[in-house]
């Protein structure tokens, strides 16, 4: 017994890899290690070019390597810190510059996938206009790293609904369940936005990959009607007419999607799209009488206008990408599953010709503060 | 005087449990996703028949008159001495064949997942002789530490459930595509599959004390074990989703990478791989007890110990040579045995349990002497 259980201990603690020259060949301190933060991804006469950001606690430490590979690029950085490992298993952010993502794009996934160090739940962001380079340095020396100020970015661009920030695996996912998804995207801010002299990153709303490929991109305020679809859209800020030659704004708090498929002999014939938004009145650029029943419908109205623009332009190019980014598909099936795992033509061939009806309709309920009327004198400035 | 070597049922059920994680962590999701698509998580469900009815099954083949026999000595009771011990011979080195994978596998597993920088040696090694260390000693010293493996294991599972719950993307799981539930009902047999190899610790029945309770204790582990293998399902395919989880080689293990305890605890996937490595320990280490006992059985042998050696050894170069690299071998592992498994489990013991066993010898001469003491 003694043997055994001496035995036993033996090959534990060898298997444990607790001794300074354990046979693993890994072992690490944690002060040997450098954390990476965001990788960001350019690629540029067939060599990937990464660049990575650390912390910012310890000084961010900017590192850039072009290489054939992802895996060389990666490797060969370690050239460039004295005495320590460059660690990629705690990774946040993964930025894909333009370049990858015309050409490269799932690889990069396929490589996050593969790799031993890096996680499928890194979060996955398209750079639009400039490159992964650009948008990781962004920071500078400043006391933020871009990995802190991406963390920020994924709370602010959620009160706006200008995007939403997927991790690599909800992408891979997407990606081989339906050929195309929807991406985050980042832009550089232009200086005029700047005051502080602090460079930062803005939401561009999606990049639209499909078939593996860059097929376009959303600005903010399509993204918003990508994210009504997607049932992402919980906060917003909308601007519309209230139907008496001026405008309004309402928050978004709440909305719900219901899809209503239509069949025939097997077939689908139609889709009715219904969404319910609660919103609270947030500014009125004149005054009105909300007393007034039709008053309130005419706001309401104003809202669904310009909420059903958005998201019948987002329909629009869906169908004319042939790319249902937006997973459709799922939430289409949901209504009716036997019917839909019925249907004698597949959706991908159905969706692009598709009828498809959108019917928005808004309660606004109240306002913080109701019988507030704006000020004598106010200009006309939001048109 | 001298303590009869042997364990409980309770022991013996513990060791079992604990070993089947084995397999489901090697074959799920990826077996019933391509049977089943994204509802293959109620195929363990689905299964649930066959495996009560395995149960069933067992029960009856180990029955010898009114005492529970190990598996070897009710083939031998069934299909004859000659039969009886070819078959058993076969299935020994069927044992020691699967075990080899096992430890091969498992040790590809953490090579792959937690030391890329190290070899293969070391890990084929220490698994064995943890395995061997295991098997060597007596059986209640195996079966308390199951016991405790499965307890402290249970735990770790209840963490990893915690941590992935939440985490959930139910629309990767609901509604569950009802129109298939031909391919469903099929995700039965690779689920079986996966949670039958308990039927090879059989052959260490006669040494499991009598229980009257075993029939109701076991169908009771084997909904245990169901519940478990659906929740490890749904955390698998409802956390990376059934294509991505269908293309990664351990996805279970991509899963764990992703976790977050509140927020605060991250990265313990290395952790949780290492801990993994008990149940393919436990499993080996049950494999290499059940086939030296069917060998010890068979040739007449007094001592267990030896075939323990003889069948690690024959396990080592099953690992060794079975596959010359991790891609030949996934085949092997996720296609090659669980077919011979599935062939052997549920047609031919199932076949053999119907053969009437051939009436045994009184242990007793007319003058009532007991035969075995003279």
């Amino acid at each position: 017994m003694r043997k055994g259980l001496a035995l036993f201990l033996a090959v534990f603690c060898l298997l444990g890899g607790c001794a300074d020259r354990a046979p693993f060949g890994n072992h690490r301190e944690i002060d040997q290690l450098v954390l990476v933060q965001t990788l960001g991804v350019d690629r540029s006469d067939g060599l990937f070019t990464v660049t990575v950001s650390t912390a910012a606690e310890k000084g961010q430490v900017l590192l850039k390597t072009p290489a054939v590979t992802l895996s060389r690029a990666m490797k060969e950085m370690q050239y460039y810190t004295e005495k320590k490992y460059i660690f990629y298993g705690h990774t946040r952010h993964l930025l894909l510059g333009p370049s990858v993502l015309r050409d490269g794009f799932t690889r990069c996934l396929e490589f996050v996938e593969r790799d031993g160090e890096l996680r499928m739940d890194t979060k996955l962001y398209a750079v639009r206009d400039g490159t992964a380079e650009d948008a990781v340095a962004v920071p500078g020396s400043g006391e933020e790293s871009v990995g802190d100020l991406l963390d920020s970015l994924e709370k602010d661009v959620a009160l706006l609904s200008e995007s939403h920030v997927f991790t690599c695996a909800e992408t891979a996912e997407a990606l081989a369940e339906r050929g195309s998804v929807l991406v985050s995207a980042v832009r550089l801010a232009e200086p005029e936005n700047i005051l502080d002299g602090e460079r930062t990153l803005l939401s561009a709303g999606y990049a639209i990959i499909a078939d593996g490929t860059l097929a376009g991109w959303l600005d903010t305020d399509l993204a918003r009607g990508a994210n009504l679809l997607l049932g992402l859209s919980d906060s917003d800020q909308i601007e519309a007419p209230d139907g008496q030659g001026g405008w309004f704004s309402a928050a978004l708090t709440g909305s719900r999607a219901s899809y209503q498929p239509e069949y025939t002999e097997g077939e689908m014939t139609g889709l009715r799209i219904r969404m319910e938004l609660q919103c609270t009145l947030s500014e009125l650029q004149q005054p009105l009488d909300l007393r007034e029943e039709n008053m309130v419908r005419a706001l309401e109205t104003g809202i669904a206008d310009v909420e059903a623009w958005r998201v019948s332009e987002v329909l629009h190019i869906s169908q004319e990408l042939e790319a249902d980014f937006c997973g459709l598909e799922k939430m289409v099936r949901r209504a009716a599953p036997m019917r839909f795992d019925g249907m004698k033509t597949p959706w991908r061939e159905r969706f692009p010709t598709l009828p498809i009806v959108v019917e928005i309709s808004v309660k606004l309920a109240r306002a913080y503060e109701g019988s507030i009327e704006p000020l004598p004198g106010v200009e006309r400035a939001a048109e | 005087m001298k303590q009869e070597d042997g364990m409980s049922f309770r022991q013996y059920a513990a060791a079992a449990g604990v070993s089947l994680f084995s397999p489901i962590s090697r074959l799920m999701p990826k077996a019933v996703l391509e049977t089943a698509g994204f509802s293959g998580w109620m195929a363990p469900l689905a299964a649930l028949p066959l495996l009560l009815g395995l149960v069933w099954l067992t029960e009856r083949l180990l029955t010898l008159e009114d005492r529970k026999a190990g598996l070897a000595e009710a083939l031998t009771a069934r299909l004859g001495p000659w039969a009886g011990r070819t078959v058993g011979t076969l299935l020994a080195l069927w044992l020691m064949f699967y075990g080899g994978v096992i430890l091969r596998s498992g040790s590809e597993r953490i090579l792959s997942t937690v030391y890329p920088d190290s070899g293969l040696p070391l890990f084929l090694g220490g698994g064995l002789l943890l395995s061997l260390v295991f098997a060597l000693g007596k059986l209640r010293w195996a079966g308390r530490s199951a016991f405790v493996t499965l307890l402290f294991f249970t735990g770790i599972l209840a963490v990893v459930f915690a941590a992935a719950l939440p985490a959930l993307h139910w629309e990767y799981l609901w509604p569950p595509e009802l129109k298939r539930w031909p391919e469903i009902g099929l995700g039965a047999l690779p689920a079986a599959d996966a949670l039958s190899p308990w039927v090879w610790f059989s052959f260490l029945r006669g040494s499991v004390t009598e229980d009257e309770r075993a029939f109701p204790r076991a169908v009771r582990g084997i909904f245990l074990l169901t519940v478990m293998t659906v929740l490890f399902l749904l955390t698998t395919i409802g956390d990376l989703g059934p294509e991505l989880a269908l293309r990664q080689q351990f996805p279970f293990y991509v899963m764990i990478k992703n976790l977050r305890l509140l927020n605060v605890l991250e990265r313990f996937d290395a952790v949780i791989v290492v801990l993994w490595m008990m149940t393919d320990y436990v499993f080996l280490g049950m494999l290499l007890l059940s086939s030296s006992t069917a060998l010890q059985h068979l040739s007449g042998s007094r001592r267990r110990g030896p075939w323990a050696v003889f069948c690690a050894i024959g396990m080592l170069l099953a690992a060794v040579f079975s596959a010359g690299s991790a891609f030949r071998l996934a085949w092997l592992s996720e296609r090659m045995i669980p077919a011979a498994n599935l062939c052997l489990v549920f047609v031919m013991l199932p076949v053999i349990a119907f053969f009437p066993p051939r009436k045994e010898k009184s242990r007793f001469s007319k003058k009532g002497v007991d035969k075995r003491k003279r």
